[in-house]
Order: structure tokens, then C-alpha cells, then sequence
């Protein structure tokens, strides 16, 4: 099956002279379809970025990548912010929530701005919210929620237009491990429930032996390595 | 006759006696009465107010053991400190105060500044396209800053003024995630954190000033810089502390800008939302790994943490509380 992400000989290189860091050079990775992907390495080097030259948020020195086997470095800006909306879903570490509006409304809010029609909106809206489990708090306001929660419902704003890759970056970084568990069991619900491919980034060794897939920063390299897990 | 008169004279003046006082022990209930309801009132909600802040002072000195001891409530048997060490070390405190502290005063300097000279635009100075102008400032109070995310993001990630510094940095911005710049910048230039709103206090209150002061001001021949700095500003203080406080109370909590525009936010806002999982982890190092953790003593110490992260902005309102009624009462700005 055609990957959903692939790289060839990708490199990424920042500021120049004295002061040049090389991030990677010439990686070559592809990344399967409906799988949840994990992205290890050490603070600094280079998780998010990685995952902002997968969202096309920022653009290789040199090589290609490749999204649902289109080319990346050939559009314009755009091109990617159309790719960005129609196929890509984000959850940072920041939640992003609006305050004012109801869980309810932030993820209507989403699907608004992706341009969903108005008919559909309730059902994807009470698809997203059950597979994140927050069905009874539909109705509450994000300072009404845990940390935990919150997180979860960035999820399901980012899950409800049904884009084919969400990046999360850091998804579980502010949650205690036992709430960071519960995003992962939601992350796989989802890649068990839809076609998406979930890639996130993290440094928390136990959240990781969770997920099967992992890529591991070392050394300008990115190393594949695939966990036995029993989720 | 006359004796009669006098009699009637005088069970007249009794009769209005007693009607007298009993309007008086009527009045007097009355206002006993509004007394009680007042207290009543008054009482009821500091204790809305402070209740939740004694409680969580009652459980930071708690001991592990006064947790399961169903004879305390509120006063601790075993008075002890071992939470607040345990959060001092783990949150890394004083460095993220003093973070916090430097961001929350420069963000908060920076905004007044702006906002005072752009609101002074905005009362004053008649140009085309000023309500356009003010409309969208307006705007910026309406449309929530969740919204521009990922734009937001990539502003700053690939930072750059019109082409210039891709110039001369061989075609890239400059990076500025993980830095204070992106604070700096956007308080310094009047739309950082609710810049709009404080735009609106300053104009609404040169608006109220009455333009005679400035025109005495300039048939002595101040100009325009002079007069708002010696004329309009000490007139604005009221407004100034009022927007002082809000910008910096507000940069201190806030959460989302923290977290955007810092790969690591070391300040008490951060700090405190990453508390549970800091404390979590570090809990389950001492006693060994495992997910023995105690729920109750954790939450015990993220209570304690809470209770540390408000403890600045309690001390700070003792100090400013009497400006700071004074002024929302001047500004009319509430809450």
C-alpha cells in the first residue's frame, strides 16, 4: 500500500557558517496508512520540527517529502494551507480551546472553518466526542474540564472533519501518566475506528512502549523501531 | 373649660408620643435589621471568596498521615512543611516566579505604553479611517486569539518584517519560538494579550478628559508628545494602573501563549498545568517506580502547588487593592 508520509534523502539544516545545525540529514522514512506512529528523541532534537515538515508548516533544505503521494515542495502557500485543512488535523500542546464556547461548539467551531455543511456538523460532532469518551461533558466549558479532558477534546476537534493525518505534538507532555494513557487508548480507538494516521511526538519513555510504531531521533538519523505492545 | 382643654392638650401630646416611639422602635428594628442582612450578605460572600483559599491553605501544611485521619478537618495534627519543600523542588519555584515575574512586568509595561498612545490616537485626533481603524480594534476583542493558532505559530517560527530579514539571514526569518520575543513584540506594538480591550479603556477615558486642558496646553505652546506626556498622562493615572493590573494578572495565568510560543514554558503558568504530571513522576521515582502513587497525596501536593502559584498575585493585591478599586471605579470597567 502507497504510504501516507514518505521522505527522500530529506534533510534539514538551520542558520549558516559557525552557527549552522544540522537536524538530519538525507532520512528516508515512509509511513504507513492508519497506524499511530510515535516520534522519540531528546528536547531539541528536532521532534517538532519533524512534525512541522510532515504538516507543511516548514520546508526541508533539501530532499522531498511526500503526503498521500503528493509532493510537498512543489506547492505554494496555498496549495499547503488547502492541504493543511482538508487532510491534516493539529493538537499542540497548547489546547487551543476558546473559552467562551462549549465543547459542543468548539468542535463545531472546527468544522466550520474546514467548511463542513451545517447537516453533517451534529453527527460528526457526536462521533468525535464518543471516541474520546467525553459524551457527558458535551455541554461543559474548558475551565469546567481537567487538563486531561481538555486535551482530549482538542482531539476530537481535530478528529471531527475526519482528516487522513493528525500530528500531535507533545499531546500528553502536561498530563500525568495515567491521563497520558487514556489519550493513547483514544488515539487507538481512533486508528481502529477510522482510516487516520495519528503521529505524535513524545519524550515519556511509558507512553511510548504503548505505541507500536516508533521513529527515533538520534544523530541527524531518524531509526525505526517497532514495539511489542499488548493495547 | 380651660382644664379640659389643657387634659385634652395633653393626652394629645401623649398619644403622639407613644405613635412616636413606636416609629422610632420601629426604625430601630428596621435598622438592626438591615445590620443583619448586611453582615448576613457580607459574610456569606467572603466566605464564597475565601473559603476555597483557607482550605487550600489547611491541606498544604497537612501530613501524609492527617490525610486518612477522619478526626481532622481543617487543623492539621501534624503541622508540617514537607509539601511546600516537595513543590518548591520539583515546580523549580523561584526560577519560575522570577520568569514569570520579568514577562508579566516587561509584557505589562510595554502594553500600557502602546495602548495609552494608540488609544490617545484613537480619542484626539481626528484621521480618515479612524472609526474603520477603531472597528477593527474592536474586532480584535471579539475574534478569539485560539482561532489564529497555526498562523500564529508560523509567524513566529519564520519571523520576518516585510522580506528584510530573510535578506540578510540567507533567506529564512528568524526563529523566535522559545524566546520572549514574540511578548515583546506584540505588547510593544499594542496586540498582545486583550490589547484591545485596553486600547478601548485608555480611549474611552481621554475621551472624558475635557479638551480645554489641551487647548491651554497649546496656546502655551506644548506640542503634541509634550502635551500628552505632561497634561494627558498624569490626568490617565487611574486608567494606567487599571490596565497595569489587568495586563499583568492576565499574562500571569495565561496559559495559552505561554505554551504557543515557548517550547518549554518555565514560568508559574506552565508550571502549574504541567504540576499533576511533574509531581506524578517524581513521586513514583522515590517510591520506586510502579504506579503506586497515592492519588489523595497527590493531589494533596498539586493543592499545595496551586496554592503557591496564586500566593504572589494575593500578596501583590494587598499592596495595590486601594489603587485598584479606586481606579475600576473611575475607569468603570468591571471585571
Amino acid at each position: 500500500m502507497e504510504p501516507i508520509i514518505k521522505t527522500v534523502k530529506m534533510s534539514k539544516h538551520f542558520g549558516s557558517g559557525n552557527k549552522k545545525v544540522e537536524l538530519f540529514n538525507d532520512v528516508d522514512i515512509s509511513i504507513g496508512r492508519n497506524q499511530l506512529v510515535g516520534i522519540r528523541g531528546r528536547s531539541g532534537s528536532g521532534k517538532t520540527t519533524l512534525l512541522n515538515l510532515f504538516g507543511a508548516l516548514d520546508t526541508p533544505t533539501s530532499g522531498e517529502i511526500y503526503v498521500e503521494g503528493q509532493l510537498l515542495n512543489s506547492l505554494d502557500s496555498r496549495q499547503r494551507s488547502e492541504l493543511r485543512r482538508t487532510k491534516m488535523g493539529f493538537v499542540f500542546q497548547s489546547y487551543g480551546l476558546v473559552p467562551l464556547m462549549t465543547v459542543e461548539e468548539n468542535i463545531e467551531f472546527g468544522l466550520r472553518i474546514v467548511g463542513i455543511p451545517r447537516e453533517e456538523r451534529p453527527d460528526r460532532i457526536k462521533r468525535s466526542v464518543e471516541i474520546v469518551g467525553l459524551e457527558k461533558r458535551i455541554h461543559h466549558r474548558p475551565f469546567e474540564l481537567s487538563g486531561g479532558e481538555q486535551q482530549r477534546v482538542a482531539i476530537a476537534r481535530a478528529i471531527a472533519p475526519g482528516p487522513s493525518i493528525i500530528l500531535a505534538d507533545e499531546p500528553t507532555a502536561e498530563l500525568d501518566t495515567k491521563t497520558g494513557f487514556y489519550i493513547i487508548q483514544a488515539f487507538h480507538e481512533l486508528i481502529k475506528n477510522t482510516e487516520t494516521t495519528i503521529i505524535m511526538t513524545s519524550h515519556d519513555e511509558e507512553i511510548l512502549s504503548l505505541i507500536e510504531h516508533v521513529y527515533v531521533l538520534e544523530d541527524k538519523r531518524v531509526a525505526y523501531e517497532k514495539n511489542e505492545t499488548t493495547v | 373649660m380651660g382644664s379640659e382643654l389643657v387634659r385634652d392638650r395633653v393626652a394629645d401630646t401623649k398619644t403622639t408620643t407613644k405613635y412616636d416611639q413606636g416609629m422610632l422602635l420601629f426604625n430601630k428594628l428596621k435598622s438592626w435589621a438591615w445590620i443583619i442582612v448586611r453582615a448576613f450578605l457580607l459574610i456569606g460572600l467572603s466566605f464564597v471568596i475565601l473559603y476555597p483559599i483557607f482550605l487550600k491553605i489547611s491541606i498544604a501544611f497537612k501530613d501524609k498521615a492527617d490525610i486518612y485521619d477522619t478526626t481532622i478537618m481543617y487543623i492539621p495534627k501534624n503541622f508540617t512543611l514537607e509539601n511546600f519543600q516537595m513543590v518548591f523542588e520539583t515546580m523549580g519555584y523561584f526560577e519560575a516566579l522570577w520568569n514569570s515575574f520579568v514577562l508579566s512586568g516587561s509584557t505589562m509595561l510595554l502594553t500600557t505604553i502602546s495602548c495609552a498612545l494608540i488609544g490617545y490616537g484613537f480619542a484626539r485626533f481626528n484621521f480618515k479611517g479612524r472609526n474603520i481603524l477603531f472597528g477593527l480594534v474592536v474586532f480584535t476583542i471579539l475574534v478569539p486569539p485560539q482561532t489564529l493558532m497555526v498562523p500564529t505559530y508560523l509567524q513566529y517560527r519564520d519571523f520576518d518584517l516585510f522580506g528584510l530579514i530573510s535578506l540578510f539571514n540567507d533567506g529564512s526569518g528568524i526563529r523566535l519560538i522559545g524566546t520572549y520575543w514574540p511578548f515583546l513584540l506584540t505588547s510593544a506594538t499594542g496586540v498582545g494579550l486583550r490589547a484591545g480591550l485596553f486600547i478601548f479603556i485608555f480611549r474611552q477615558f481621554f475621551k472624558g478628559i475635557p479638551q480645554e486642558l489641551e487647548d491651554a496646553a497649546l496656546v502655551d505652546g506644548a506640542s503634541v508628545f509634550r502635551t500628552f506626556f505632561s497634561i494627558m498622562l498624569p490626568n490617565a493615572i487611574p486608567a494606567i494602573i487599571t490596565v497595569m493590573l489587568f495586563s499583568f494578572v492576565w499574562q500571569y495565568n495565561d496559559v495559552y501563549f505561554t505554551t504557543l510560543y515557548l517550547d518549554n514554558p518555565n514560568v508559574i503558568s506552565g508550571k502549574l498545568l504541567s504540576a499533576p504530571s511533574t509531581i506524578g513522576h517524581r513521586l513514583s521515582a522515590i517510591s520506586g517506580g510502579g504506579d503506586a502513587t497515592d492519588p489523595l497525596y497527590l493531589s494533596m501536593l498539586v493543592n499545595t502547588a496551586v496554592l503557591l502559584a496564586i500566593l504572589p498575585l494575593i500578596i501583590l493585591y494587598m499592596f495595590v487593592q486601594r489603587h485598584f478599586v479606586e481606579s475600576v471605579e473611575r475607569t468603570g470597567i468591571v471585571g
